[in-house]
């Protein structure tokens, strides 16, 4: 017989998802450095290293209440720089926790172990997401393909899963030789459902002296040669649609429920996520948009914060999820995909179905005008000297206190209407 | 401070999933108001451009209205048929307008058409025939005038936009006082500070790397002083007389989130007074409710008579509880006014553009956005793209490279 093609059944339009109602005082994320030091050198890192960029205790806490006070978030990722870097990391977590948000650890894991998960786990820490690509100069494993770094993953999912009460991500940048690797790291994810409740990858963002651009902060000309994220060849051209097309390789029907799009262009596809229904050997479908609104608003409606994690207690309980069907065709088509797999082989029904949502990022672009697009909504929002700023564009705060303005070398016809005006003002 | 952020509704908008849509059909105006931000350089648009702008605008948004805006919008010769194509388009038109040109033959066409809300701009700074001199309160009757317009006309929206200076900001308890006077007929205020680009010297301002002189701009000042209103201003003068007023919404900065870009709060009443307020907790029922099941978020209903039935979500909201209670014990005190319907009347107060530091903090989830070739921009900004091809960057002179917050301003 011949098989039924699996087609997506969107295209990427973005009106068909549902934008996340998250906002700059209202959100469900946001980023606390405790410090910009890190003990390995990751290719695309967009943070400089510093070794002098310790905070104290206290400044921590500061900077948490100075966070708390300007914007509402579910969960607070701790990141840098490398955060189990930092003495006092159980007391950083507790000090999250006791504020009623959610301390989840962005960290690379070197020297990560069993008894410092527990130790955390009981200071407070809602989970883990694990930073793991194959350009991280990682020692023990340099040279490894992605494929041979889900090993590594797989020594990190289980020590949360075997600690257990955690969630675990991964994230990972997506380079132009490991796009190709990203099905296996997809499948490898799949395989692991039980474990892994979320993974994010995202596109590589990195300017160099061939970018058509001369630079400005706060009006001044400044050179990026000394940011982080400077190389010999700008990288820039990868989007989220073509990591898109390559977790299509291994789930045909994936689609994303929501997403946030560009504070420049609306409709660019800045963060989308896809969540993904599946048992440990099989999968059913995802949430659909409607889906997603539901549990966004819902969870605000009684929360008073929009959702960034679900609660860990709720891992392999996913059945009821089913009953949004009623409002969303995606998740329909995953309730009959799952009655019907259950007709067939009725233990199905006392298996366990998981949620595992994949993030795609498409950082900040430099359009050809020289504007930028960030993520409208953006997510990682930190602290710097008393505001919010995007934890991606720190470092422009940091060198130049102001974020990096670009401006196209030759410049376009503007002033279209300037000479027009003009004539009429002599008028 | 007697507004507390964390019992405040942020308001969920973004770019691309907003109750607002804008689009201007001219730059031609019948009056010149100081301070006005748009400058006449294109004349009358085209209509098929116009349209084009709509759709995009629809498309770029998922808006629920569309604010049809100018110039004066009343003098475009195809101001009907404008109107036409946003009611057939399934979005609801609304006028902002100086209503100088309105009448009641025009009232009708433009109600036919499917025009949902005239929003007027009335404030004792345009330089009105016949109006001139006159003091926020006295212009209390020119309102009066066009709200009665509309209520004979019947099945439209009526709402007012009144530009606040700090000389005028004595006088807004007294327009507050007369729309609550007329819940029926008046639904809703919008009191915007002043705001203007300031030239006394504090800024550079460049466009694509270039300086540029901001004094081409007519909506620029030398004194800062009058630009320095903000939204809490209006908002605690207006609690000093009405010390019951609460909001139950905002929209925050792009640069200062504490920032009141626009701080709503809605009250409650009908023909023989005024009950109470909304709480945060119903404006957030009702724009999840509504975008649960149009897939848009609202600016305004279609109908403000929301009648009792609005009272259930007192089950969620103490505000509104207390209101019912205000309500009812009005009812118990006269029973006839169990036969009166019951009106929503939303008051904002907008604290448009300001710059901090060496940004422009702007509305986070502007409800003005317009379709400018083919892009998203905020209307306000219209007259910087239109003159130097992108939004102006301020920078502060003396070298400081530093941000700002608005404590610091």
């Amino acid at each position: 017989m011949k098989k039924k093609e699996v087609r997506p059944r969107q295209s990427m339009d973005t009106r068909s998802l549902f934008r996340m109602p998250w906002t700059m005082a209202d959100n469900a994320l946001s980023w606390l450095e405790p410090s910009r030091k890190c003990n390995i050198r990751c290719d695309a890192c967009f943070a400089r290293n510093d070794p002098q960029s310790e905070k104290t205790v206290d400044q921590i806490e500061r900077d948490l209440d100075e966070l708390l006070g300007l914007r509402r978030c579910d969960a607070m990722l701790i990141a840098g720089g490398e955060p189990l870097t930092h003495p006092a990391i159980l007391e950083i977590i507790a000090m999250v926790k006791r504020r009623g948000v959610k301390p989840v650890l962005i960290t690379n894991g070197v020297g990560l172990t069993p008894e410092w998960i527990r130790e955390m786990k009981r200071a407070g820490l809602f989970g883990f997401t694990f930073h793991v690509d194959s350009h991280q100069g990682r020692p023990g494993w340099t040279g490894k393909t992605e494929r041979e770094l889900n090993e590594l993953r797989q020594t990190f999912a289980d020590m949360v899963y075997d600690a257990g009460g955690m969630i675990c991500g991964f994230n990972m940048t997506v380079f132009p030789d490991t796009l190709s690797y990203v099905p296996e790291i997809v499948v490898w994810a799949l395989g692991n459902v039980h474990k892994v409740q979320s993974y994010t990858l995202a596109a590589l963002r990195l300017v160099g002296p061939n970018a058509p651009f001369e630079y400005f902060a706060g009006g001044r000309p400044v050179t990026l040669e000394d940011t982080a994220y400077y190389t010999r060849e700008s990288y820039a051209d990868l989007t989220s649609r073509d990591i898109l097309a390559s977790i299509r390789k291994v789930i045909p029907d994936f689609e994303f429920c929501a997403y946030l799009g560009g504070t420049a262009l609306p409709h660019s596809l800045k963060w989308a996520v896809g969540s993904r229904i599946a048992s440990r050997t099989d999968g059913f479908g995802q949430l659909g948009p409607k889906a997603m609104e539901i549990i966004q608003v819902g969870y605000h409606l009684f929360k008073g914060r929009y959702m960034a994690f679900g609660n860990p207690k709720w891992n392999g309980r996913a059945k009821p999820l089913f009953l949004l069907g009623a409002f969303d065709p995606s998740l329909r088509r995953a309730a009959r995909a799952f009655i019907g797999k259950a007709l067939r082989h009725p233990s199905l029904i006392w298996k366990r179905l998981f949620v595992q949502s994949i993030s795609v990022v498409q950082p900040t672009d430099f359009l050809p005008s020289g504007e930028r697009d960030n993520c409208d909504g953006c997510p990682n929002k930190t602290i710097w000297r008393g505001r919010l700023v995007s934890a991606c564009l720190l470092e422009e705060y940091a060198k130049f206190g102001a974020p990096i303005t670009a401006v196209p070398r030759e410049i376009p016809g503007r002033l279209f209407l300037q000479n027009r005006f003009n004539e009429e003002e002599k008028a | 401070m007697s507004v507390q952020r964390g019992r405040l509704y942020k308001f969920p908008w973004s770019k691309t999933d907003n109750p607002g849509g804008w689009v201007e059909v001219t730059d031609e105006c019948n009056l010149s108001c100081p301070g006005c931000y748009r400058h006449r350089l294109e004349g009358h648009r085209e209509l098929s451009r116009i349209k084009d702008d709509i759709v995009a605008c629809q498309r770029l948004t998922n808006c629920d209205r569309m604010g049809i805006a100018g110039g004066e919008p009343l003098i475009y010769p195809e101001i009907v048929e404008v109107v036409d194509y946003i009611a057939r388009l399934g979005m609801k038109p609304m006028l902002l307008t100086n209503g100088e040109n309105l009448t009641w033959e025009l009232g009708r066409a433009l109600k036919a058409a499917g025009l949902t809300k005239f929003h007027f701009h009335v404030d004792c700074g345009m330089p009105r025939s016949g109006w001139t001199g006159k003091t926020e309160t006295e212009m209390n009757a020119l309102r009066q005038k066009y709200a009665d317009l509309c209520w004979e006309l019947g099945g439209l929206q009526c709402g007012f936009n009144i530009t606040v200076f700090p000389r005028t900001l004595p006088d807004i308890p007294a327009v507050i006082e007369w729309a609550r006077a007329n819940m029926p007929r008046v639904h809703h205020l919008s009191l915007v500070a002043f705001r203007a680009i300031p030239l006394d010297g504090t800024y550079e301002f460049y466009a694509g790397g270039r300086r540029v002189d901001p004094g081409v701009f007519k909506h620029s000042v030398m004194d800062q002083g009058t630009i320095g209103l903000t939204s809490l201003d209006i908002f605690e003068t207006v609690r000093r007389h009405f010390g019951e007023f609460i909001p139950c919404a905002y929209l925050g900065g792009t640069s200062d989130p504490e920032s009141y870009k626009f701080l709503v709060g809605v009250q409650v009443g009908g023909r023989s007074g005024f009950d109470g307020f909304l709480g945060a907790k119903t404006v957030e029922i009702t724009q999840i409710a509504h975008h649960l099941w149009t897939g848009r978020y609202f600016d305004f209903l279609r109908f403000p008579e929301t009648g009792r039935r609005l009272f259930v979500l007192g089950l969620f909201d103490r505000e509104l509880r207390r209101t019912i209670v205000r309500h009812f014990a009005g009812v118990a005190r006269r029973p006839t006014r169990l036969l009166e319907p019951v009106y929503v009347q939303s008051i904002s107060f907008q604290q448009p553009n300001e710059i901090l530091g060496n940004e422009v903090n702007m509305c986070d989830g502007c409800m003005n956005a317009m379709v400018f070739r083919g892009r998203l921009i905020p209307s306000c900004r219209l007259d910087e793209y239109r003159l130097f091809g992108e939004a102006l960057r301020p920078v502060r002179k003396g070298g400081s490279l530093e941000g700002g917050s608005s404590n610091q301003a």
